[in-house]
């Protein structure tokens, strides 16, 4: 008996340290955040930030703060956590280390709707706003409302294609997305081929991604939907765990796995279509964070997918930090850094894995 | 325990019927075998048991519940199934076994869900294993595993789908050794799809043999016969005792199986 409990408390510790793990992330993430804050044209010191979020900085500080770096510190914890978290989700529901919103089509979709609502629907008259970016869309509502719809709608397809066909499997799913994303790409080029200069410039712009795009209006609708597919993600981590075990597995153990692949999917791709057509195209964060936590966490849900969403966070910071300083006072396109770089980072990460796994 | 009647199904799409009628009962503490050949639906039948996949027709009564009408969290109380391929998981064999508590965890592992695994990878001798990855263990521990998380799940019915496929020959007989303690001990009743006849007349005590989708026969040791297993392997056999432990020898070329006669006679 006495045996017993030293095996109990062994599991107990190897449970804490998982736990402890998180905390750190969640700690580590808030750093950065606040330092990610002091970095810009204007150095802005730790203390300063502190005081400015107390409620008793400095009043340049606090309009420069308040207004252009929190609400963008904001949006990048808010889409990494979503891409992430459903980077995740998305892995494990359709048994494939490569699903995520950018490979399965809704990224495409989004940059399609987005191209479609610039050229064709007037989204695209040019003004000078700011100085760093040299262009930005006009009545950017339409714009974000079709990338939004047309980011949705590849995996809306998709799962409306597996509804009809009962007997599609995961691989099947994977490589509709595929062939969507394909297509919305041909699309885009199409549009972009009939397209003046301005309305070119905006969309190729618009595909570069910028946190700056989303304003404090459109970051509580983004917390509103990322607060929800957090509750629907972290309530279903035992079901996820289970359909880790294979979807035979998972069924003998009372989940109804079909019900779970098709809301999870759903849920991740309007979530990821949300963040993104706010932003712009913000590949691989959905790949990597998931992947490097997994490292520590292992499959196991309950910290995987919390573990994610702050990864996800904070590796859209530490990304915007980089598109920030490696050439100031230009701001660098945070979606084609973070492609640019998340690339040969998860070469080596799936490599790494492959030795791990022999 | 369970109990089967007239149970039908065919996959959608081309109406052909992998199962067609198929009626037995089972009683608490067997260790039953389903025989028969590659693709006569014994695997489907498994499926359907558990309603993994739902029969087109028939009814399944299992530990007093019907289980076509019930919800699969409460038929995960009664029944408990282990896949033929499981997926390997890098999961720690603790984690993995904890799944099994799946069907009674509300929101969170309780403490007895813990005392329950403990207990579990005690009887299994798994525990020095318990915070190890699945992913590194040899295919019979890795079994034992999977084995250990269908039986935290309380079950009174356990079904296997070849769980002696990818073992060795030691652990084959390890693992089935084990399962028949389990059912006699705990007065589970083990359904099991086999394809070693002398796994199957050496540990289980009841026997379905199954071709071209029926149930062509099935009972005690007294089916067990070189007729039956002729009819539905398509392959002579002669059934002998070795030290005590009965043997199928197999007899599948003609030319062998003449001079056999030829001596026999």
């Amino acid at each position: 008996m006495k045996y017993d409990n030293i095996n109990l408390e062994k599991y107990r510790k190897y449970a804490m340290r998982k736990r402890l793990f998180l905390i750190f992330l969640f700690i580590f993430t808030v750093f950065t955040a606040l330092v990610y804050m002091g970095i810009g044209t204007m150095k802005i010191s730790l203390a300063e930030i502190v005081k400015v979020l107390a409620g008793n900085g400095e009043r340049k500080y606090t309009t420069a703060i308040m207004n252009i770096r929190l609400p963008r510190a904001v949006a990048a914890i808010l889409i990494g956590a979503v891409l992430a978290a459903s980077g995740a989700v998305m892995q494990c529901v359709l048994h494939n280390p490569l699903a995520s919103s950018s490979t399965l089509g809704v990224s495409q979709g989004a940059a399609f709707g987005a191209a479609l609502g610039i050229i064709v629907f007037g989204g695209g008259v040019m003004t000078n706003a700011n100085s760093t970016a040299g262009v930005s869309v006009n009545n950017p509502y339409i714009v974000t409302i079709c990338a939004f719809v047309f980011g949705s709608v590849s995996t809306l397809i998709v799962i409306g294609i597996s509804q009809l066909r009962k007997n599609t499997g995961p691989a099947g799913l994977i490589l509709a997305g595929t062939a969507l994303s394909a297509m919305f790409s041909g699309g885009s080029t199409l549009l972009q081929y009939f397209a003046d200069d301005t309305s070119l410039g905006a969309v190729v712009f618009w595909t570069f991604g910028n946190l700056g795009n989303a304003g404090w209006k459109d970051l509580r609708f983004i917390a509103a939907i990322a607060l929800a597919s957090m509750i629907y993600f972290m309530f279903n981590a035992w079901n996820y765990n289970a359909m880790d075990a294979g979807y035979d597995t998972a069924k003998s153990l009372g989940v109804n796995t079909r019900k779970l692949m098709l809301v999870s999917m759903t849920v991740c791709s309007l979530s990821a279509a949300a963040s993104v057509s706010f932003v712009g195209i913000i590949g691989f964060v959905g790949l990597i964070a998931p992947h490097v936590v997994r490292f520590v966490t292992g499959n196991d849900h309950r910290f995987l997918i919390p573990g994610s969403a702050m990864a996800g966070s904070m590796l859209l910071l530490l990304a915007d930090i980089l598109a920030k300083i490696t050439v100031p006072p230009v701001i660098l396109p945070i979606g084609a850094l973070m492609s640019f770089i998340g690339g040969p980072v998860f070469l080596i990460l799936l490599f790494r894995g492959d030795k791990r796994d022999a | 325990m369970l109990e089967i009647r007239d149970v039908s199904f065919s996959y959608k799409g081309n109406g052909y019927k992998v199962l067609d009628d198929i009626s037995f009962s089972l009683e608490s503490g067997c260790f039953a075998a389903i025989l028969g050949n590659n693709g006569v639906g014994k695997s489907t039948l498994l499926k359907c048991i558990d309603k993994i996949v739902r029969p087109d027709s028939g009814s399944i009564i299992a530990d007093g519940k019907d289980v076509l009408s019930i919800s699969g969290k409460e038929l995960a109380k009664s029944i408990a199934y282990v896949a033929q391929d499981a997926r390997k998981t890098d999961a720690a064999v603790f984690d993995a076994v904890l799944l099994g508590r799946k069907p009674y965890i509300k929101w969170d592992a309780s403490e007895d869900d813990y005392a329950k695994v403990n207990d579990i990878l005690d009887k299994l001798d798994l525990t020095e294993y318990a915070l190890r990855s699945v992913s590194t263990l040899s295919g019979g521990e890795a079994q034992k595993v999977t084995i250990a998380r269908a039986l935290v799940q309380e079950p009174k019915i356990l079904l296997l789908d070849e769980p002696t496929s990818s073992l060795d020959p030691r652990n084959q007989h390890d693992i089935m050794k084990l399962v028949r303690t389990i059912a006699k001990e705990q007065g589970i009743l083990v359904v099991c799809v086999l394809h070693d006849l002398n796994l199957a007349i050496r540990y289980c005590d009841r026997y379905i043999f199954m071709k071209d989708g029926k149930v062509y026969a099935s009972g005690g040791r007294e089916v067990m016969t070189p007729e039956i297993i002729e009819e539905v392997y398509n392959m002579h056999t002669h059934i002998t005792e070795c030290m005590g432990v009965p043997v199928i020898v197999p007899f599948p070329e003609e030319a062998v199986e003449h001079h056999i006669h030829e001596e026999v006679r």
